[in-house]
């Protein structure tokens, strides 16, 4: 990758210049979707894009320096994982990656829910620790099918290099490994059913209660962030086919991406909270089997001809 | 029934929401603020007397009274409105817009003075209604009576005293029986 094109995938395509507005976008499409199935009239599209501007421009509140250093850069930590998570998805078919970007990928996918868990402890607010518990408990839970899933993704393909994945032929595996990480979705993006974290009638905002201003513009944007990078790897992955042009490719990403995003708001508007432990039992029974069956048809690619 | 045709259903039939001209029609009986008619109010502080909050006050003056209500300190209670004894107040049906200023919505209404028949100063209206709720069966000379000033009932009063007590007269008759 040259210097020149890894700006661009980090500053325009799929960075900053194009995730910050589909983030809004998103964002807005959700609210508006579940508005709409409530029966209510919900926001206009350019509400995130003006909550955004005025939590920026509201004061900070004065804290102890060490935790102020926390609470201000745990937010833009998140922010810049999602980016840079971004700037890895093999949208177009002429972007290479690099050997291993699989692994870095996850790990950016992984580290707002990190920086999520330590802000819930940092803000000292008892309810933004109750949050931070449950995010990490949650975490292991929902990881262990979604990493499981990658792997097979990963070893079927025979390399961990993103492009090839992505170029690799559907089957079994693929399919099975991408409806898995489709079942982790609503859990990494924190909604219905899975709410745990951020249960709002419970514990307020979870880890993000203690935050406002500034701070809490760039979690709003990190959680943007989080559903374009999200919805993007399912697409990316899902999606067997390139249409060879830029235009295309980005036409046919950007709409899937947003079908993923009002697919998700109707299993969050239908959905009630669910509890932790019915939400663990889930991931580990039906995440679990589905990842688990996706690795061994990987690892033994001749069960897959066998059943055909 | 299944959520996800409510959902679906909540889709085709469009947000439920009023835009702001538009509001909810208020239910029969609701208590908005007090409202009076002048023309009917004879004075007598009952609505002041009974009103918890002191919203409802009634201030005499020497031609007219004054009668002020402050729905910022009302309660909507209703209670003012129950023990009139001429039906001169009344609950709006509509509650009261909301505004910053708690004195914004103050109203000050005058109840004018009619002048005694017997010697002319103002004096508190009596009204049709509660000379028929009040006066009822007394003899038209004694009816005639019930609409002069308080100076003139004393004054009558004592005359009537002083004519059975001094002079031995027998006393006017008060009905009609």
């Amino acid at each position: 990758m040259s210097w020149e094109k890894v700006f661009f995938a980090l500053l325009i395509f799929p960075g900053l210049l194009y995730a910050v507005p589909t983030a809004w976008l998103m964002l807005w499409l959700e609210r508006k979707f579940r508005a709409r199935m409530q029966g209510r009239i919900g926001p206009p599209f350019y509400q995130p894009f003006f909550d955004f501007v005025k939590l920026m421009a509201k004061r900070r509140v004065l804290r102890p320096s060490f935790d102020s250093i926390f609470m201000m850069g745990l937010p833009l930590v998140s922010v810049s994982a999602g980016l840079l998570a971004l700037a890895l998805l093999p949208i177009s078919s002429d972007s290479r990656g690099f050997a291993g970007d699989l692994v870095l990928l996850v790990a950016f996918l992984e580290v707002p829910s990190l920086c999520s868990v330590l802000a819930g402890f940092a803000s000292r607010s008892i309810f933004g620790q109750v949050g931070a518990t449950r995010e990490a408990i949650l975490s292991i839970t929902y990881n262990l099918p979604f990493l499981t899933a990658i792997v097979a993704l990963a070893y079927s393909a025979q390399s961990l290099r993103l492009v090839d994945i992505a170029a690799s032929p559907a089957g079994g595996v693929r399919a099975l490994a991408v409806l898995t990480i489709c079942l982790c979705l609503p859990v990494k993006l924190r909604i219905n059913p899975f709410s745990v974290s951020n249960a709002e009638q419970e514990i307020y905002s979870g880890p993000a209660t203690e935050f406002s201003g500034p701070q809490l513009a760039m979690w709003e944007l990190a959680h943007g962030l989080e559903w374009v990078a999200l919805t993007g790897l399912v697409v990316c992955l899902g999606l067997t086919f390139r249409t060879g042009t830029w235009i295309g490719d980005f036409a046919i990403y950007t709409s899937l991406s947003l079908v993923l995003v009002i697919l998700l708001t109707i299993l969050a508007t239908g959905t009630a909270r669910l509890k932790i432990q019915q939400a663990a039992r889930f991931y580990w029974r039906w995440g679990m089997g589905l990842s688990l069956v996706a690795l061994i048809l990987g690892v033994f690619p001749d069960i897959e001809r066998f059943i055909r | 029934m299944n959520i996800f045709s409510v959902l679906l259903k909540n889709l085709r039939m469009g947000p439920a929401t009023l835009r702001f001209p538009e509001e909810v029609p208020y239910p029969k009986g609701f208590h908005g603020p007090v409202k009076i008619h002048t023309e009917k109010c004879i004075c007598c502080g009952m609505c002041a007397y009974v009103c918890v909050s002191g919203a409802v006050r009634v201030a005499e003056h020497k031609d007219n009274c004054e009668w002020v209500y402050s729905p910022g300190l009302c309660t909507f209670c209703g209670k003012c409105v129950s023990v009139c004894p001429v039906e001169a107040l009344h609950m709006a049906a509509k509650s009261a817009p909301s505004y910053f200023n708690t004195k914004a919505l103050d109203e000050v209404h005058l109840v004018p003075y009619s002048p005694c028949p017997e010697c002319g100063r103002p004096t508190p209206p009596v009204r049709e209604v509660l000379r028929a709720k009040a006066f009822k069966g007394v003899a038209p000379n004694v009816l005639v009576k019930s609409l002069i000033c308080q100076r003139c009932r004393q004054k009558d009063s004592q005359r009537a005293l002083v004519s059975i007590q001094v002079k031995g007269e027998p006393p006017p008759s008060r009905s009609d029986k």
